[in-house]
């Protein structure tokens, strides 16, 4: 195979492949039901060809931040740190609500590390939230 | 009308292109793949694995592909894929040196794929390297090593060959330049498309950028992120600036004399996005290489160069 044939041919192929992914033409939305049959090549299939929908996720102001940040209260000990966790409203939820649902999860989902822990710690939560306005994440 | 689609294909993607801008490439993009390699999480994973693959592991087609002649992708293991890194590294250092060019590149692309398709196997994907690696796959087919390289220099010696100059024009050889030129240029497009499509009035009124940028302020603590993100103005502007360069990078295959131009502005781009919000995405800048017309660049140099040298040889 000559230099020139196998540059047409991997030309030829990139440039296709790299169409399929950017394009998302046999990758068609989930909310499309009707062309579901089209969805064989869904990332990352074809990888090292891929699409880029970096930071694209949209927001607008007022738009809010907020998340829970877990600790273990230990008695005669400073209290240590056991995560960040982002929490999000669904829909027509509110923010008070958010909050408790996601503590009511994770305190399933700490339970081992406070068993683990001294007797008579405990596990708290402090909540954050910040909005975006002019000045970027705020409080409220 | 075949003949004339056929002539235009020919100038538009076969253009001549001189060996020494083939051979920048070469070293430029292998280097780059070299030293991520040697920077990159892949060493921890592979010493991390033990046994057969947990059960998030799902091989990747690319992967299924090229560990066929290694027993396929289930069968590797961690002695297989330490073996496979050290020859990875070892062609990719022959590659940016040039000796046996083609077959060091084509096994330094075949394996610096074949590694990073395994780790994305079993975690989640990232883009930053993919173009960049298929590169070198398609610079492996061409005369990238001619000059350069220690090929030449052994066939100099050995007075195989007549000597080469980085000037010489490979016929047909901008084809792999070219390929990735467009590459790049869809991937720009493909970014600006879901910025603008999923949520065009959110991104032109520069709320999601804002957003962006003022998250990593506040979870680096960086003082020129918190700085920008108290002026939305400037960061409305900036948002109109990257979706214009990003549909705009498509011109740049047409404009021949303007093309260093958008080097730099991809350069900007990336190392703005780089301090503001902590994206590192260096492999875009460096695939930009292509756009640079490194023999002109060289020779014009050169050229400022010798008058001052023969003047001081006067003196």
């Amino acid at each position: 195979m000559t230099s020139r044939t196998a540059g047409g041919f991997l030309l030829v192929l990139s440039l296709l492949l790299q169409g399929v992914a950017t394009s998302r033409l046999l990758c068609p939305p989930n909310s499309l039901p009707s062309l579901a049959p089209l969805r064989i090549a869904c990332p990352p299939l074809l990888w090292p060809f891929t699409d880029y929908p970096m930071f694209s996720e949209p927001h607008r102001e007022g738009d809010s931040l907020a998340w829970i940040e877990a600790r273990i209260e230990m008695p005669d000990r400073a209290p240590r740190i056991l995560g960040l966790y982002r929490v999000r409203t669904a829909e027509s939820e509110t923010w008070e609500a958010a909050f408790e649902r996601e503590e009511r999860r994770l305190v399933g989902v700490l339970d081992a590390e406070v068993s683990s822990s001294p007797r008579s710690s405990r596990l708290t939560f402090q909540r954050n939230r910040l909005v975006l306005g002019e000045r970027g994440l705020v409080a409220p | 009308m075949i003949r004339s689609f056929r002539r235009a294909w020919d100038r538009f993607w076969f253009p001549p292109i001189p060996l020494g801008d083939l051979a920048c490439l070469r070293i430029v993009w292998a280097g780059a793949v070299l030293a991520y390699f040697l920077s990159s999480d892949l060493t921890h994973s592979i010493a991390r694995l033990e046994g057969p693959h947990a059960e998030g592991f799902h091989p990747l087609p690319l992967l299924r592909l090229l560990a066929l002649p290694l027993g396929g992708a289930e069968s590797l293991t961690r002695g297989k894929l330490e073996i496979v890194l050290v020859a990875t590294q070892v062609a990719g250092a022959l590659a940016v040196l040039g000796l046996r060019t083609r077959w060091s590149l084509l096994a330094f692309a075949a394996g610096s794929l074949l590694l990073q398709s395994w780790f994305y196997s079993g975690q989640p994907l990232t883009h930053h390297v993919a173009l960049l690696q298929w590169s070198l796959v398609l610079l492996a087919f061409s005369r990238c090593g001619e000059v350069l390289s220690l090929d030449a220099w052994l066939a100099r010696r050995s007075k195989r060959e007549p000597g080469r100059n980085p000037t010489d024009l490979a016929a047909e050889g901008a084809w792999p330049a070219r390929a990735v030129h467009a590459l790049l240029a869809l991937a720009y497009l493909s970014a600006a498309a879901t910025k603008v499509l999923r949520g065009p009035e959110n991104w032109f009124t520069g709320w999601t950028l804002h957003y962006f940028v003022s998250f990593h302020a506040l979870r680096s603590g960086s003082e020129a992120g918190l700085w920008l993100a108290e002026r939305h103005a400037w960061i409305t502007a900036i948002a109109w600036i990257v979706v214009a360069f990003e549909v705009g990078f498509v011109l740049s295959i047409f404009q021949r004399r303007a093309r260093w131009i958008w080097a730099l502005a991809c350069a900007v781009i990336h190392a703005g996005a780089a301090l503001f919000m902590g994206v590192v995405f260096p492999s875009f800048p460096v695939l930009c290489a292509c756009l640079i017309p490194w023999t002109t660049v060289a020779t014009g140099i050169a050229r400022l160069r010798a008058p001052r040298e023969r003047g001081r040889a006067a003196a």
